[in-house]
């Protein structure tokens, strides 16, 4: 857990000591480094059709806060409390979808690995496209972003959902990432205050 | 109004006195733990007639550090008290999705600016909006929701306001509920940039 630094307040005709003075680079280090993570993965994943899936990560960009732990690859737990700020963002590889091609992502606060509905309070947000298209477009993958601000307690964890159906093919690829691993496919939270 | 602190600047023989010291004490922890953050929720669900922009009207406090938003007839803004560059970010969760939607059915949120809750358009008013234009031939399971977050320098005494459009053809509803699903809005300050 970071620890939220508090710098010496100081009385008159006090002298400075090193604790004192390294009190402040506490304080501009927690502001270069706040507690947050990115996370993503290395490899893509098929999604089956018509099955909400529950995403795993096996790669961090940054964890300034010890977010990520390989026994529980779906997990970004916060432990810093605060506000913070959530992006999240998956690139559908499959070209071709038809009519009625639905693409929808959910991030979920606790919800113990069980997908816990759009309409329900552990679901902190969502995003859902709808796209039809009749031909085979080469430059339009189907994305969902989601960025929000939320307030989090040491101890909670979030974690992403994604879902899709399609008039083609059963399983659908997602990208692990473009000119970066880390860009196209990812889930990031960042402290923004106490 | 957030009082932006600023540290003394030391000068060569300066000899720093205890209230040199302390300012930059306030400093630091004001950006670690004061920074200007609000961050609203819609309590209840709304009905939002088809074809015409909807002011989402009565939003709640989640947290709201800065006296950004306050109480009625005024619930459907945020005042920006301390200038600066702002992070803003809206987020809708549509309700009552018909069987069978389209073509060329739209879903867009506006964000306006010093709009005072009139009529609004993307032409004088808007600062950001986002539009998805959906089209399917069955219900799928999620509601559909999105949104967006973007950056805007604001002066002391601006407002924004969220608006939503709908074009079904009927009347469809909004998500509303605890803190933090549903729809919301917010702001943080990223940078006293002025």
């Amino acid at each position: 857990m970071a620890t939220i630094p508090t710098p010496h307040t100081w009385t008159s005709l006090e002298s400075t000591d090193e604790t004192d003075m390294n009190n402040y680079t506490d304080c501009m280090n927690f502001l270069h480094f706040p507690p947050g993570a990115f996370l993503y993965r290395s490899t893509g994943i098929n999604i089956p059709k018509n099955s909400t899936t529950l995403i795993t990560w096996d790669q961090t960009y940054y964890d300034y806060d010890t977010c990520f732990a390989a026994a529980n690859p779906s997990r970004l737990t916060i432990h810093t409390t605060g506000i913070y700020q959530i992006t999240a963002t998956a690139t559908c590889q499959l070209a071709s979808w038809g009519v009625n091609s639905d693409h929808w992502m959910g991030i979920a606060k606790n919800s113990a690995g069980a997908y816990p509905g759009s309409t329900n309070t552990n679901t902190i947000a969502t995003d859902a496209k709808v796209i039809s298209s009749t031909g085979t477009p080469t430059e339009a993958p189907p994305t969902n972003h989601i960025d929000i601000m939320t307030s989090l307690t040491s101890g909670d964890y979030i974690e992403m959902w994604l879902w899709y159906n399609s008039t083609f093919g059963a399983l659908q690829r997602w990208f692990p990432g473009g000119v970066s691993a880390a860009t196209r496919f990812f889930l990031s939270a960042t402290f923004i205050s106490q | 109004m957030a009082t932006i602190p600023t540290p003394h600047y030391f000068n060569a023989g300066d000899n720093p006195t205890f209230t040199d010291m302390n300012a930059w004490n306030d400093h630091v922890t004001w950006g670690i733990t004061r920074k200007p953050a609000v961050l609203l929720y819609h309590p209840a669900s709304s009905a939002v007639a088809t074809t015409n922009p909807a002011l989402l009207n009565s939003w709640a406090e989640w947290f709201d550090n800065d006296n950004m938003h306050t109480v009625a007839p005024n619930l459907y803004k945020i005042t920006f008290q301390t200038a600066g560059l702002y992070q803003i970010s809206a987020r809708v969760v549509w309700l009552d999705q018909p069987a069978v939607l389209g073509p060329n059915n739209t879903f867009r949120i506006q964000v306006a600016l010093n709009n005072a809750g009139s009529s609004v358009n993307l032409v004088s008013n808007t600062i950001f909006e986002d539009s998805r234009m959906v089209q399917y031939t069955s219900l799928n399971p999620f509601a559909f929701s999105f949104g967006f977050s973007d950056f805007y320098h604001a002066t002391a005494g601006d407002t924004v306001e969220m608006w939503v459009l709908q074009t079904t053809g009927a009347n469809r509803n909004v998500l509303g509920g605890a803190a933090p699903f549903g729809c919301t809005f917010s702001a943080h300050m990223v940078s006293t940039l002025t």
